[in-house]
């Protein structure tokens, strides 16, 4: 009898388990108009008052599985009530909303994002990636709809002033990215990459470790968390032809890349993207975008 | 030194549900293991040698490949062999079993072998069926011998599970590794993980202490 009952519970919790949709379901939310509100009753109602509301949309009743690595804050990252927040998400609220699509998210690891739409585990990524040849042969890109900007972060006392500083230098940065391109393009560099740059930040500095680079929002906080840290913005011509705009990833051949191109022009137009870039990376980014243009 | 504990404790409902997706993880793959390990045991243990070949060949696969290797064949490899799609979960949950069974099969049957041959010519002699010595006879004398053994091996599996976070399962290693990405702390999420890595395992091995305990009361002379 005891056996029964350990037995019966073990397969409920694999039941539980394996009843999750596309990727890892449990920290997916159900889209509803505003993502606090997930109480079961009320997103019921206010589905069935969405799709009326969204019909004459270009994507109205469509449902799409987007794929997400929430590890890359500001861009997507888990706060501390376990929602994914960010400013990819906010934009994709956003298209959402423009589009009339309804969609879920689903976090998983970065390695794995490609391959979750070229299987057709997913529908879209939404997660801060940019152009690659390679990504190309198995998906389509939109339009970019943020323009990278990059930055070498050091300590303060390493004293270094341009790109050539690092030559022969370590210098670090994420695995299976575009950055790793443009370290490469350093001379007599050594490259480090990580999973999570975050991992990183303790040993700059060390033998093991000159510089990181990363993305200037992600460097700005960096510099805050550690005072010991300065960063450099990495001129666009240093990077010309390795990085391209961030892009909303379709799987090859996808009947919506036009659907997300216009709605993508409309947000610009309609000043809903500059607040978004606002609200997640502060006047700051524009900044950093001119000086990265002007050098 | 600067340490910020407090932020990694504003995300406590994280840190409590990795806890409860890395204890599904390692319950479910116990279960599943245990349930496959068993019969791997006993073909281990077969008169036919290309029963027990088979029974060899798998231990010796599932245990010469890294598990972290198994598991990204089973999530990223296998649907492009066959035409299923697992999710996260599910593929963590079939690596973790198929290699968890490759271990306990082989604690299983030296376990089968500790008990004296004669038990089971004795049972033959009587009539008794071969899966009848050996579920009702052999086996559970077996168990009590094996129990360490196995016992180690789940506080393996358990720590083991921290692999499915580099999948995306969002196990507590992975919610480390979330709280490490929103607040850009490193040191301050990874020991808090492995604290609660430590505690948990602590629980486990008290927990089959007593049960080993229990077991040997029949010994008692």
């Amino acid at each position: 009898m005891k056996r029964r009952t350990v037995s019966l519970l073990m397969v409920t919790v694999m039941a539980l388990m394996g009843m999750t949709g596309c990727g890892s379901g449990e920290e997916s939310k159900k889209d509803t108009k505003d993502v606090e509100n997930t109480d079961a009753g009320n997103s019921v109602a206010e589905e069935t008052a969405e799709a009326s509301e969204s019909e004459g949309k270009p994507m109205a009743g469509v449902h799409l599985e987007m794929a997400i690595d929430a590890e890359y804050a500001p861009f997507e990252s888990v706060n501390s009530d376990g929602e994914i927040v960010g400013f990819d998400v906010d934009l994709n609220e956003a298209l959402a909303e423009e589009l009339g699509y309804t969609y879920n998210l689903n976090d998983m690891e970065f390695t794995g994002l490609i391959s979750s739409i070229s299987s057709g585990k997913c529908d879209y990524i939404i997660s801060a990636l940019t152009y690659s040849e390679e990504r190309d042969e198995v998906v389509d890109f939109t339009d970019g709809y943020y323009t990278p900007v990059m930055a070498m972060v050091f300590k303060k006392d390493a004293g270094y002033t341009s790109m050539s500083d690092f030559e022969g230098k370590k210098v670090g940065t994420t695995l299976g990215s575009v950055y790793e391109d443009v370290v490469s393009q350093i001379d007599d560099v050594q490259l480090l990459t990580y999973d999570v740059v975050n991992e990183a930040l303790p040993i700059i500095g060390t033998q093991e470790l000159d510089a990181v680079l990363a993305d200037t929002s992600n460097a700005i906080s960096f510099c805050e968390q550690d005072d010991s840290l300065t960063y450099m913005v990495v001129p666009l011509s240093f990077t010309e032809g390795i990085v391209s705009d961030f892009s909303v990833l379709l799987p090859e051949g996808s009947e919506y890349v036009d659907d997300f191109n216009e709605a993508l022009q409309t947000l610009k137009d309609n000043g809903t993207y500059e607040e978004l870039i606002v609200k997640w990376f502060g006047e700051q980014y524009y900044e950093d975008l001119k000086t990265a243009q002007n050098e | 030194m600067r340490m910020n504990f407090e932020k990694v404790f504003e995300y406590q409902s994280l840190l409590v549900n990795g806890v409860l997706v890395t204890v599904g993880f390692t319950l479910a793959s116990l279960f599943f293991g245990f349930l496959i390990s068993i019969p791997l045991a006993i073909i281990k243990e077969s008169k036919l040698k290309p029963v027990r070949f088979f029974g060899y060949l798998y231990t010796d696969i599932f245990r010469g490949i890294p598990a972290l290797v198994q598991l990204y064949l089973v999530y990223f490899a296998l649907p492009q062999i066959v035409p299923i799609t697992l999710t996260v979960n599910q593929a963590a949950i079939l690596a973790l079993s198929l290699n968890q069974a490759a271990y306990m099969s082989e604690a299983i049957r030296g376990g089968i072998e500790s008990i004296p041959v004669g038990q089971r010519e004795a049972a033959k002699a009587l009539g008794i069926s071969y899966l009848r010595t050996m579920f009702g006879i052999v086996l559970p004398q077996a168990f009590k011998n094996v129990l360490p053994a196995l016992a180690n091996e789940t506080i393996n599996l358990l720590k083991g599970t921290s692999l499915v976070s580099i999948i995306g399962a969002i196990d507590l290693m992975r919610v480390g590794r979330q709280i490490m990405a929103d607040t850009y702390l490193t040191a301050e999420p990874l020991l808090v993980v492995a604290l609660i890595y430590y505690i948990m395992v602590k629980l486990l091995s008290f927990m089959t202490g007593r049960l080993e305990k229990r077991m040997r009361v029949s010994d008692r002379r």
